[in-house]
């Protein structure tokens, strides 16, 4: 069985644990290359115009992987990851979305995985999911092995990044990204920031750094309503471990974006109130990468002035 | 004490009532207007959908009039109006306005924290005042959504253009005005029967057209400039599928002792949509399939910009409509939507349906002639 898993949205998230959880299966997984010109192209014109810039160009992804001939297509249906939160409702429409969008789609793998009540949920979408490959046995072995699989990895990228040599040294800028994994990590949507970034000699920390009990230690100490996204509360939860050790903030955000529209106000007020340099870069297909980087060149040389400014008033002050 | 809400539609009415029988002052902030929307957007988010803004103009607005507390609601997710009240907060705070919120949040998320601001509440006229408000304001309420969805039926018959409208706007008037549960119902069946009698034309046959989509802007006018009068005046009869007698009982009563199931909904939108997308969107899919079935001329889908579960069922609604042959189409609403472009746009696809209507006639005369 060839399974089809798009490269966009939660496959930077997931994919350790659905690959494993796959082939664990029997089934072989294919996955869609890297976002183009063409992917986005095509996700835009398939979908409808309000849609934000990733679920267009996850549709894109979908469009391409139909011609690699695969039996089925993974799109869970993630209405909640962690107890009495949710994630952004466009995920719980996914597959609608992808079925409504595109013609002779293959048949749909979409597993309900809502995490609300309890993690039990979760294991239960997907054994049910698994029995369709498998028996019962194997499926719940599969099952529980990715989600080691997962957790190994999450823990491997965290230390690999904590402990890079390059990252302890002090070089010239340190900045906290903030931003969904799949803007972040899709070089192509993303207008290829990370990689100006990592060119201009940056230090970049981003969310996944950050442990779970970190970002909820640094939530619970808001005074503020208890935020019922995973995805908001993770930013939220990141931008106070970022204050106070980078020297500047840069939040990258899908334009039509309905979480981002609140967390990301709520982070340009924190970041005024705490005088935080904080740079905020709205993504949709009318994006030009040269204005992008006229204004994240501006971005840098204010922190620079800036740290240049503390250096001096720490030498004479 | 003086409170304030913000608007939605008709709905201050039934929430002064309530909040008065509490024996507290109720500041009602102006309708909303250009100028509500003008503070709104210059103080929200950019991208913050349009019932945002208009919340925060007219809080602004309300504030300026002496309102000392806010009553807003919360919510528990996945739509965006669940966070709203947090949100104004942080914006009030940081134009520098000192002011309580009361954020009623839905019973089965916090019951305690919602014990304790019912408390504050009722500390003047105890549980007597509330009970009693809250009968009157469902009282109030069910006479202005009756009252609302007659007009519906007048105005597209209506010979003297925009006396539904006055009538209506009268009666409103002195439904706000009362405040016995008698009164109410006398100016419910006396206003009933007046609009009914108004001077119409029984030849005409409107279009129908069924109204889907989120909430706040089918029942806030100023949100949908006006959108069940336009209509009327192009003759045709509008049906809301969404009104707020219904969904309290079911979101706020049923759900919260766990009776609500939205298993009728889902099984209507099969095919189309196979989850809860939050906000309306399941609703908006399997009403639009509800009124194909019932024969509607047409459908119209209205959201604010950016709205989550209301883009999320745009392409599922794009289907229905090829699928069960009839029209469907969106409008998207914010700060930039301009009243010409908006008739236009009104105005087109209502000969659209006149159009197809005409065809399909034509074409059951010939088949009928041929036989
Ligand atoms: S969280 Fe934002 S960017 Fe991500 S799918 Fe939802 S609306 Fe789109």
């Amino acid at each position: 069985m060839r399974i089809g898993i798009p490269r966009a949205l939660y496959y930077y998230r997931y994919f350790p644990f659905w690959q494993s959880f796959f082939e664990d299966l029997g089934c072989q997984v294919v996955v869609s290359d890297k976002t183009t010109r063409n992917t986005m192209d095509v996700g835009v014109s398939l979908t409808v115009d309000g849609l934000c810039l990733p679920v267009k160009v996850y549709v894109g992804h979908v469009s391409e992987l139909i011609d690699k001939d695969i039996d089925y297509l993974f799109v869970p249906r993630i209405i909640s990851t962690a107890k009495r939160e949710y994630i952004c409702p466009k995920f719980m429409g996914l597959p609608d979305i992808v079925k409504n969008s595109i013609k002779n789609c293959p048949p749909i793998l979409a597993p309900v995985v809502d995490g609300r009540v309890s993690s039990l949920n979760i294991m239960k979408a997907y054994v049910k999911l698994g029995m369709r490959f498998a028996p019962l046995p194997q499926a719940s072995f599969a099952y529980l092995k990715s989600v080691k699989k997962q957790h190994q990895y999450e823990t491997a990228a965290r230390e690999k990044n904590l402990n890079n040599p390059k990252n302890i040294v002090f070089d010239y800028l340190t900045i906290g990204i903030l931003g969904h994994e799949y803007l972040i990590n899709d070089d192509y949507i993303n207008m290829g920031t990370m990689r100006w970034l990592k060119a201009a000699n940056c230090r970049i920390v981003t969310m996944e750094e950050l442990t779970e009990s970190t970002i909820n230690r640094h939530v619970g100490k808001l005074k503020l309503k208890r935020m019922f996204w995973t995805s908001g509360k993770r930013l939220l939860g990141a931008f106070h471990h970022f204050r106070g050790r980078v020297d500047g903030i840069i939040s990258i955000a899908a334009f039509s974006c309905g979480t981002d529209s609140l967390t990301m106000d709520l982070v340009e007020r924190y970041s005024c109130r705490y005088h935080v340099p904080h740079f905020q870069l709205s993504l949709d297909e009318h994006t030009g990468e040269a204005g992008v980087i006229t204004r994240l060149e501006a971005f840098l040389e204010l922190l620079i002035r800036r740290k240049k400014l503390e250096a001096d008033h720490a030498a004479y002050g | 004490m003086k409170l304030t809400m913000p608007h939605m539609g008709n709905c201050y009415i039934a929430a002064e009532a309530l909040f008065n029988e509490m024996g507290h002052e109720v500041i009602v902030p102006p309708l909303s207007s250009k100028k509500t929307l003008d503070l709104g957007t210059k103080y929200s988010p950019e991208t913050a959908c349009l019932p945002l803004k208009l919340n925060v103009g007219n809080f602004l607005e309300a504030i300026e009039m002496g309102a000392e507390i806010i009553i807003m609601i919360g919510g528990r997710g996945p739509c965006r109006l669940g966070y709203y009240a947090a949100v104004e907060q942080e914006i009030l705070r940081d134009l520098g306005i000192q002011i309580d919120f009361i954020i009623l949040e839905h019973p089965r998320d916090n019951f305690h924290k919602l014990q304790k601001q019912l408390r504050i509440l009722i500390a003047k006229k105890g549980i007597k005042g509330l009970i009693n408000g809250l009968r009157l304001a469902w009282e109030k309420l069910g006479a202005i959504e009756e009252l609302e969805r007659t007009s519906h039926v007048v105005r597209p018959r209506e010979i003297h253009q925009g006396e539904t409208s006055e009538l209506l706007k009268k009666l409103l008037l002195q439904l706000r005005m009362t405040n016995t549960i008698a009164e109410i119902r006398k100016i419910r069946r006396l206003g009933l029967s007046k609009m009914q009698s108004l001077a119409v034309n029984r030849e005409i046959q409107p279009l129908k057209i069924g109204i889907v989509g989120e909430i706040y802007t089918i029942l806030e006018s100023f949100a949908n400039l006006n959108l069940e009068e336009r209509l009327g005046d192009l003759k045709v009869e509008v049906t809301r599928t969404v009104n707020l007698v219904d969904w309290i009982k079911e979101h706020l009563i049923l759900s919260s002792i766990g009776l609500y199931s939205n298993k009728h909904l889902l099984e209507k939108a099969a095919g189309y949509l196979h989850s809860f997308v939050g906000g309306h969107g399941l609703e908006s899919v399997a009403r639009t399939v509800m009124l194909a079935e019932a024969d509607y001329h047409g459908v119209i889908h209205i959201l604010p910009f950016t709205c989550m579960p209301e883009i999320i069922v745009q392409g599922a609604l794009l289907r229905v409509s090829s699928d069960y042959k009839i029209p469907v189409i969106t409008l998207v609403v914010d700060e930039h939507t301009g009243e010409m472009g908006f008739q236009t746009r009104l105005e087109a696809f209502v000969e659209l349906i006149a159009r197809r209507l005409e065809a399909e006639k034509h074409a059951e005369k010939t088949s009928l002639s041929r036989c």
